[in-house]
């Protein structure tokens, strides 16, 4: 089979099923500038140690946007550590529209987690959605520290989310949500600290699985890459 | 595959027997091109990617005259062999293909990469080492060519073995700045020395196999197999033969010549079916590949 520009010749239809679009990033760069199409907002964002440093402050938060359409369902997964336990926690938004620094992101979807013990919300443009939606701390749930926890979720088309956290003592907790509308859709990928505490908080192996909603499908490079070429080495399936 | 909704190349991207496509996508003029594959039957378009490549432009090898395009169809683990004129292989033996390294693919931003392992004495050696992995357009394959060509494996190889083939390339030959304290060129008076005894031998012995004459062989042989120094030839082949689980060895046959005019040309032709013979397995050149019934040209 064979594609091009609109041609000319019949060829055999590709099949059907789905593909997998995959972004990660591990971070494992000098320190300095994030680098790998990455822009700090907020409060700031550097790597160190082969991690993304990122620090929190009142009203901004800190860490990370880049250009990066997904397509539902995906499923994400990144280690998170910080530097003060009390107040630690992440956000991750996908399709955002901007930072929109203060405040969560405008975004298809996002998550965010104020400390390991408490509620994780899941943001479709206000109002959020606390999940399990208890008194904190959650009994059981615990803040995170210097040990990388590890959190894993799954988004499906309609929106309905699962996420897993598992900490550093492999202790795990889930939170989900029902299906809903989604918020405004934007491009960008945002990963970030939702702290008004300085940290610095940690991400490290982050891993962004979405499905490829088309066939054919390129799965490589992901959008918004900057090859140092004239040329732009692609695949898919 | 379009490139803000025009076609590029003449042929398009073939899709395997595992319903997977690569394709090297020549991207300059446009400051954030978007990037589309078309199924040719179905017309239905793929996923767009909308990316930042360099703005800078470097002219590759003149030959062949549409190369910016003809690279399309490229997939990692296929081989690129050149034509240079300053190369010191033309007094030995008058090759149409000087060098030789391997494509390796795009990497995470779609910069497509190379393999190649080229002597100290390089220019570029002092910023990317002898023996690396490169961005094409810094490679010699790039900078110092007259003439390209890309060849892939006459039966076509599973994703898993170019990956394979690939990450050996990479361990061996890779990127700065691990590549500049790696693995060095071959003693650059090797090839040259090695060969230049033996024929003096084998001239002076009446065509004679002697012990002499096969000492040289063993350290040409020797030389072959190392995986501690490479010429640009050998990485390519023992990355071949690592990677296909020593299934594809692209140095058998070998099938290299002499040139009139070059030294082993220069060779009275009673010995030089003999001494080309003897040196066959133990010698691996650009020109066997392009010989080689094993690959298949691509452009």
């Amino acid at each position: 089979m064979r594609f091009i520009l609109a041609a000319l010749i019949v060829i055999p239809v590709l099949s059907s099923d789905v593909r997998a679009q995959t972004f990660s990033d591990n971070f494992n760069r000098p320190d300095g500038s994030v680098g790998n199409g990455w822009s700090p907002y907020g409060a700031g964002a550097a790597l160190a140690g082969g991690e993304l440093r990122t620090i929190g402050s009142p009203g901004l938060g800190g860490g990370v946007v880049r250009s990066l359409s997904v397509a539902f369902p995906l499923s994400f997964s990144f280690d998170f550590s910080t530097a003060d336990p009390a107040n630690g926690g992440w956000f991750i938004a996908f399709n955002a529209v901007s930072t929109l620094v203060p405040g969560p992101a405008m975004a298809q979807v996002s998550f965010f987690q104020f400390a390991g013990s408490r509620n994780v919300y899941r943001n479709i443009n206000d109002p959020t959605e606390a999940s399990p939606n208890l008194p904190e701390p959650i009994p059981g749930w615990e803040n995170y520290g210097s040990a990388p926890a590890h959190i894993r979720g799954h988004v499906n088309a309609d929106l309905s989310s699962v996420i897993t956290i598992t900490y550093a003592d492999s202790v795990q907790v889930t939170a989900s949500w029902a299906a809903t509308a989604p918020g405004p859709i934007g491009a960008a990928l945002v990963l970030g600290n939702s702290s008004a505490y300085f940290g610095p908080h940690f991400f490290d192996n982050l891993l962004v699985t979405s499905t490829c909603q088309t066939t054919p499908c390129i799965t490589s490079p992901p959008d918004g890459a900057s090859p140092q070429s004239s040329f732009c080495g692609t695949f898919g399936n | 595959m379009l490139v803000d909704g025009s076609p590029i190349g003449s042929s398009g991207v073939v899709v395997d027997s595992e319903g997977n496509w690569e394709a090297l996508a020549y991207l300059f003029g446009a400051p954030a091109p978007v990037i589309r594959v078309q199924d040719r039957s179905t017309t239905a378009l793929s996923n767009q990617i909308t990316v930042h490549p360099q703005a800078s432009f470097s002219l590759g090898p003149p030959v062949p005259a549409n190369l910016l395009t003809a690279v399309l169809p490229l997939r990692h683990a296929d081989i690129l062999v050149i034509a240079s004129t300053i190369s010191p292989q033309h007094v030995l033996y008058g090759p149409s293909y000087t060098h030789t390294a391997l494509y390796l693919g795009g990497d995470g931003n779609g910069t497509p990469l190379i393999s190649e392992a080229i002597p100290g004495s390089d220019p570029s050696a002092q910023t990317y080492g002898q023996v690396r992995s490169l961005p094409l357009e810094s490679s010699t394959v790039w900078t110092e060519a007259n003439r390209m060509s890309g060849w892939h494996a006459s039966t076509a190889l599973t994703g898993s073995t170019r990956d394979a083939i690939v990450a050996w390339a990479k361990t061996v030959a890779p990127t700065p700045p691990a590549s500049l304290s790696g693995l060095p060129y071959w003693n650059v008076s090797t090839l040259l020395n090695e060969v230049d005894g033996a024929d003096a031998l084998l001239v002076a012995f009446g065509g004679t196999i002697t012990s002499r004459f096969t000492a040289f062989l063993n350290v040409l042989n020797s030389a072959k197999n190392s995986t501690t120094s490479f010429i640009c030839s050998t990485l390519v082949w023992r990355a071949y033969y690592e990677g296909s689980g020593h299934a594809l060895d692209i140095s058998s046959p070998n099938n290299m010549t002499a040139a009139p005019g070059s030294i082993l040309g220069s060779l009275p032709s009673s010995f030089l079916g003999l001494f080309i013979q003897e040196l066959d397995p133990v010698l691996v050149v650009p020109q066997t590949f392009v010989t080689s019934p094993k690959l298949s040209q691509i452009f």
